[in-house]
């Protein structure tokens, strides 16, 4: 073991009293409540969020399960699926189903594997951003544009894909959504909202 | 807040102390303990590599690692019963060869290993043997999550990171995928997020994550939908408490370039391939006429490992070469444990010879800074049951070889009595009965040591050193 040297020992020990005091429950009282996170800069507050003073972070976020994401994404979608086909003519597959892609995405199969993966990890984003692209291109065929007005209707799904309101005045919180529908229209704005951590995550 | 900045945390005045706090600590730890914390600093041709196999259902270790001699066994507790597995023709050739003792060891060899070890016996100056090891459960989750992360589970749910994750968060983001894991679980408690596993089934699943499925976005697209999700709304921060947000966008960056690079062409496994995949099939035996069982089984796990490692894909590989569960309580354990033992101990042994034949950067062969662990989630009973098959048994063994390992060598033992482990003198290899009983965790501080690697993670599993396996 090598000796500490009296200036090193010196240097640690102050830093560790620097440590200690800041974390003594006599220089800072004891916080009855949670400390709220205050940042102005933050966009996309929903309009019925009652201030920009935001409650504690949560500590136990999940990505969907297989199962939440077979069951959500037709109602998001007005009914239109995922699927996938294994050749080019071949049948389509909905690609959720264990026997597709639901194991490969983590559902537990029960025998090698009990427990889903709770982490949004590359595979499963990559596959996510895959199902947009798919689900989108369905929907642009199937879904209506429901306002005349782009940044109502960006408001509106919105809403109906992450369950945020936005206030019909705040052209703030939908900027960076319509600079995606400016640059892929409806398709590009769908595949934004379907790669939303904010859809995907609970 | 900066709005397109990839690193959002907020710097309070808290987090700077206790960073300061955090860093006088180093210090002092650092002075304490010399080189094991610290961190080294690897690129992608010097990075030592892992490969982790299990045989997942629990091995039976009178086959492979620990054996007995079969013709002396024939009563009492051990019954190595090698003719009931003689259908297998890997065990027939090898009771042949032994007069029917089973024993397989070839000369100049101080291993002896079961009758079910196939072509892995010849590389015996390449692996370590560790016998005995408690696993201190009979449970499957339970053993198989304790062999992954070298920490007894928390009742059935894993306890710490697995070793590929610890592997990769302390060599680096040096590859596409750092830890790759296939078929199995894997586990990441508050390491880096580029260390996480990507877990795929088998080799299809890695080339649809190496391939864009579907019509792809125009560039202008996508470049706004990348700037929209990293625009920082409010939602992203709530959702942000366990960096869930972080992980999801550094994921989402991550699977754009997996899915726009010229990896996928390493992995397309199909009956008419390219030639270099074609000298892949050779390599690992694979027939091509029956490629979706190849590819699922332990040939198939080997060839992605392979393909993983020397294609700058991945520096730590998790695969299992059991072919599916081991779990044999029946008499299928007479047809169906030698036969998946032998070909998963051949595909490891193609896999060496493999990595000792592909060079890397630097013109040197992979398998020099390649380690193996090889595990199971614990040992089957060394008598029979009424159904002809075996059970769960605490006193298990496993497989070291490679880099930093002392090949040719054993390490402890059961006895002769029931298979009881027994205590090791860690710095002889040799059973004492004053000696440590061994465990995961000291397996796993070993491999780590020996890749140069720290293991301050189980250090609350107060592991000891097997440093008879140590070069």
């Amino acid at each position: 073991m090598k000796a500490m040297s009296s200036s090193m020992l010196v240097v640690s020990l102050a830093l560790m009293c620097v440590m200690a005091s800041a974390c003594s429950d006599v220089s800072i009282p004891i916080e009855t409540t949670a400390p709220a996170v205050v940042d102005d800069s933050v966009v996309g507050v929903p309009v019925d969020h009652p201030s920009l003073v935001l409650p504690p972070q949560s500590r136990e976020v999940k990505r969907l399960t297989v199962q939440q994401l077979r069951n959500s994404i037709p109602i998001v979608a007005g009914g239109a699926d995922w699927t996938v086909k294994a050749k080019a003519n071949g049948p389509e597959y909905q690609a959720l189903d264990e026997r597709v892609l639901g194991l490969t995405l983590g559902h537990p199969d029960y025998i090698q594997t009990t427990v889903e993966p709770a982490e949004p990890t590359a595979l499963y984003v990559k596959f996510m951003d895959d199902m947009a692209r798919d689900v989108c291109a369905k929907m642009k065929t199937t879904d209506l544009q429901r306002f005349d007005d782009v940044d109502a209707n960006l408001r509106y799904l919105k809403l109906r894909f992450l369950g945020e309101k936005v206030a019909d005045d705040d052209a703030e919180s939908v900027a960076s959504l319509r600079k995606v529908y400016e640059a892929g229209g409806w398709s590009g704005a769908c595949v934004a909202l379907f790669s939303s951590p904010a859809f995907h995550l609970y | 807040m900066n709005n397109t900045s990839k690193n959002r945390r907020a710097f309070s005045r808290r987090l700077m102390l206790q960073g300061m706090g955090a860093s006088a600590a180093a210090l002092w730890m650092g002075n304490l303990f010399g080189g094991v914390a610290r961190a080294q600093t690897f690129d992608v041709d010097t990075s030592p590599l892992l490969i982790v196999c299990s045989f997942d259902g629990g091995w039976d270790q009178l086959l492979c690692l620990d054996p007995r001699d079969n013709t002396a066994f024939t009563s009492g507790k051990i019954l190595p019963s090698y003719d009931l597995v003689a259908g297998d023709s890997t065990v027939n050739q090898a009771l042949i060869d032994t007069q029917g003792t089973g024993l397989v060891k070839p000369s100049g060899s101080n291993i002896t290993f079961g009758p079910a070890i196939g072509r892995l016996a010849d590389k015996y100056a390449d692996v370590g043997v560790v016998r005995g090891i408690n696993m201190g459960t009979l449970t499957h989750e339970v053993g198989r999550r304790y062999n992954l992360t070298g920490k007894f589970p928390r009742g059935l749910s894993a306890s710490g990171s697995s070793l590929g994750t610890w592997h990769a968060h302390s060599t680096g983001d040096l590859t596409a995928l750092p830890n790759l894991v296939v078929g199995g679980e894997a586990y990441n408690e508050g390491l880096s997020n580029f260390a996480t596993a990507l877990q795929i089934r088998q080799s299809f699943d890695l080339l649809t994550v190496l391939s864009a499925i579907g019509e792809p976005l125009t560039e202008a697209t996508s470049s706004a939908v990348s700037e929209y999700l990293w625009s920082n709304s409010c939602s992203d921060i709530m959702y942000d408490g366990n960096e869930a947000v972080t992980t999801f966008l550094d994921s989402h960056t991550k699977s754009l370039s997996l899915a726009s690079g010229d990896l996928a062409q390493h992995f397309m496994f199909t009956a008419n391939p390219p030639p270099a995949i074609q000298a892949l099939y050779e390599a690992f035996d694979i027939d091509p006429s029956r490629l979706a069982q190849e590819l699922e089984g332990g040939k198939g796990q080997a060839a992605i490992a392979a393909q993983a490692l020397t294609n700058g894909l991945s520096q730590a590989v998790k695969i299992s070469l059991g072919s599916g569960s081991i779990d044999h309580h029946d008499d299928d354990y007479q047809t169906d444990h030698a036969p998946a033992l032998a070909t998963g101990f051949n595909a490891l042994s193609d896999l060496i010879d493999f990595l000792k034949t592909a060079l890397d950067g630097n013109g040197k062969p992979y398998w020099d800074r390649t380690t193996v662990l090889v595990t199971s989630d614990f040992a089957r009973t060394p008598t029979l049951n009424s159904r002809g098959g075996r059970d769960h048994h605490l006193s298990s063994c496993c497989l070291v070889a490679g880099a930093g390992i002392q090949g040719n060598t054993v390490v402890g033992g059961t006895d002769d009595i029931d298979m009881t482990y027994q205590g090791v003198d860690m710095s002889t290899g040799q059973v004492d009965p004053n000696g440590v009983t061994l465990r995961p965790p000291d397996v796993h501080a070993t491999v780590l040591k020996a890749m140069g690697l720290s293991y301050d993670h189980i250090e609350n599993q107060d592991p000891v050193l097997i440093s008879a396996l140590l070069k």
